[in-house]
């Protein structure tokens, strides 16, 4: 288990490495550059750039060194933490990212949290009262919560609870709160906010592990096991719950991997609508911007997530199915 | 319906008039699916002797793993009990008809695993691969024996031990995935075994297995049944094994038992046409190459189709017209402790028709031209 382990780290280092470069092309590909943008600002300030200018500004930022060696600079750094300028905010990567990537992960795991502790219980729900009323209802809010945009779902929400509810929304703490320092009070007032985000970021997800939890379940109650389980006499609802659901896990764990990008992707429209400090707004800016070190490491922390995703996926199989550990 | 398998006179050595751990009276099962309801079994009727075993045969789709099931009441939806009765007489309770306990009742579910065990075809899904074979015996006897988790263990310790499987005190904490299939099926059979049922329905236990192993896991279930003092109904296609491990054979067809008698009776002198097809169609060792093996002419009809008479006239080479395709015989008793249903054996108003009749019956069928006629030897 630890070889497996420590080999499966490599990998993961290996993999991001190669993620790192692919992606670091792939966003120098488009022509133009940060620098374009910034002179643009400067002359529309009315300052005259002359070509000398640009031409320095071009050499100090390296905008025309092959691409390999823009890599190795950044790279090189970004192993002790420096992962550059942004231009466009003129602030260093880190500190912008910093701030906020903790706050991106912990909505995006509170929001996966909330579609399996929800999903779980309802599609089992779902599958063992199969073709009944509450199932066709189930059904139908599935499709509803996969097929509904999430930022319609976002507005809607939004004025709900603010109109009926008189919930503040667009902003994470109440005005009493929004500069004092942290507590249990600012905590509570934070959670009482954060829960309309995840709710929408999670709603995707709910559905669509309820749909695939209902499926799984039916087919694994139709499993030879099950009737064994029956025939020594144990009630309807240890069969289920401890003989048929855990088996019908799997593909649940399996997409763990998977949901921690989706979730985190899903949460830039959610907080440019809901105003949030995430990640994604930012993100999106650093694209629009062609501000390369800012995108770059966004797509590198993304990567990271769907990695170490992936590995927690696989480490919670194993304690689920004895047949997938290693011996 | 007549009261079986205690036939009124005949050679058999139990005396008592009824001594069977479970009797099975008109069952009807049925299958209400969309697309119409299947009858898969339609008012079958047997009983499994005390300490002996009843061999349940027939083809596939005949409904026999469906009696098995119906037993426990653990048919699969969408099927139901639509009429019947399930009498068992565990030792130390008063006979019970088991349809009068609801299905998921508390009652019921005290049967199951304790007084009726039962194992299946496929010993590759029929454990639990995330649990140990430890921890599903102990699973089953805490259930019904014991409350206490070390003495659990130690009971299922001990009937693993007798299923002939090696370093049973490892096997408690393996996987399923890491034994063989022979093993699991041992697995099995010591989970099934492990609260001392008065009864085993064991669903074609050898087939998904190779000759050797099957051989074994045979030896094993008779050892077992002689230590317990336990009942087997053994629900199979396999003839072969039919001879080896039962008493009595019960034939089934379409749902219905078309032949009930002694496993020596059954196979000296079969009755009725389906159970003389089945025999002619078992391969003969020196029957050298160039013989073809026979079979059974046409095949079973669909299973939303409702045929007059009897389920078997339209495959059947001795089929009475006017008789077999109007009237749908009952299993009666014949002569020499059989019971058979089957109008070649007993007129349509019942009464039983002597041997020579039938042998006369069959030759004024073949003289007239009509489908040919094997004798039973």
């Amino acid at each position: 288990m630890i070889t497996f382990l420590i080999r499966r780290l490599l990998f993961m280092v290996v993999t991001v490495v190669f993620i790192s470069m692919i992606s670091f092309v792939l966003i120098e590909l488009p022509p133009g550059s940060a620098l374009d943008a910034k002179l643009q600002q400067f002359r529309s300030r009315g300052l005259n750039v002359t070509s000398d200018v640009v031409k320095s500004l071009e050499e100090r930022y390296g905008i025309n060194d092959p691409i390999y060696t823009k890599y190795w600079k950044w790279i090189s750094r970004a192993v002790y933490g420096d992962f550059g300028q942004s231009f466009y905010l003129d602030q260093p990567v880190s500190s912008l990212i910093g701030s906020r990537i903790w706050f991106s992960i912990g909505m995006s795991t509170a929001a996966l949290l909330f579609a399996w502790l929800v999903a779980i219980p309802v599609g089992v729900y779902s599958a063992t009262h199969r073709n009944s009323l509450p199932d066709y209802l189930i059904t139908v809010m599935q499709f509803l919560g996969v097929a509904i945009p999430e930022f319609l779902l976002a507005i809607v929400l939004m004025f709900i609870a603010s109109w009926y509810f008189g919930v503040e929304v667009g902003v994470l703490y109440s005005k009493a709160y929004r500069d004092a320092p942290w507590g249990v009070g600012k905590l509570l007032d934070l959670l009482s906010h954060l829960w309309l985000p995840v709710v929408v970021i999670g709603t995707h997800s709910t559905a669509w592990l309820t749909r695939v939890m209902r499926a799984n379940l039916l087919d694994v109650m139709g499993a030879q096991y099950v009737q064994t389980a029956r025939s020594k006499g144990l009630g309807e609802r240890v069969v289920v719950w401890k003989h048929a659901v855990r088996n019908a896990l799997h593909p649940l764990v399996m997409a763990l991997g998977a949901t921690l990008p989706a979730l985190i992707s899903g949460e830039v429209i959610v907080s440019i609508v809901l105003n949030l400090p995430t990640t994604g707004p930012l993100y999106v800016q650093a694209l629009i911007n062609k501000d390369m070190y800012l995108a770059i490491t966004f797509l590198l922390f993304l990567s990271i997530l769907l990695v170490v995703g992936n590995l927690l996926a696989d480490l919670a199989l194993a304690w689920l199915d004895p047949r997938v550990r290693l011996e | 319906m007549v009261t079986i398998p205690r036939p009124a006179s005949g050679h058999d050595s139990t005396t008592a008039a009824v001594d069977n751990v479970v009797d099975v009276r008109n069952l009807h099962v049925e299958f209400h699916t969309s697309l119409g309801t299947v009858r898969a079994v339609n008012g079958v009727s047997l009983g499994v002797p005390r300490g002996k075993t009843l061999g349940v045969v027939g083809e596939s789709g005949c409904g026999k793993s469906v009696t098995a099931f119906a037993i426990m009441q653990l048919v699969a939806t969408p099927g139901v009990i639509a009429q019947g009765e399930i009498i068992l007489r565990a030792r130390g309770k008063d006979p019970v008809n088991l349809l009068t306990y609801g299905k998921a009742s508390d009652d019921m579910r005290a049967v199951r695993g304790r007084h009726i065990g039962m194992i299946f075809q496929e010993p590759m899904t029929a454990l639990n691969p995330c649990y140990t074979i430890g921890n599903q015996i102990a699973e089953a006897i805490l259930l019904h024996r014991t409350s206490d988790p070390a003495q659990a263990d130690a009971m299922a310790l001990d009937i693993l031990s007798r299923v002939g499987l090696p370093s049973p005190s490892r096997l408690m904490t393996t996987f399923p995935h890491q034994l063989s299939g022979g093993m699991r099926q041992r697995a099995m059979i010591a989970l099934a075994l492990s609260c001392e049922p008065d009864l085993l329905l064991a669903d074609e236990p050898t087939t998904a297995l190779d000759v050797t192993t099957q051989a074994q896991i045979l030896d094993v279930m008779r050892e077992l049944q002689q230590h317990i003092g336990m009942s087997i109904m053994f629900v199979t296609h396999n003839l072969g094994v039919v001879a080896q491990m039962c008493d009595e054979v019960a034939v089934m067809y379409l749902g219905r038992i078309v032949e009930q008698a002694s496993v020596d009776e059954l196979f000296d002198s079969p009755k009725h046409p389906y159970t003389r097809a089945l025999m002619r169609s078992i391969p003969q060792l020196g029957s050298g190459r160039k013989g073809r093996l026979e079979v059974i002419q046409g095949s079973i009809p669909g299973q939303f189709s409702k045929l007059a008479g009897c389920q078997f006239h339209p495959r059947c080479p001795d089929a009475i017209a006017g008789v077999c395709d109007v009237k749908s015989p009952s299993l009666l008793p014949i002569g020499d402790g059989a019971h058979v249903s089957c109008f070649l054996h007993h007129d349509p108003s019942g009464s039983p028709r002597s041997p020579e009749a039938v042998v006369a019956h069959a030759q004024s069928m073949t003289g007239a031209g009509g489908a040919t006629v094997t004798s039973p030897n």
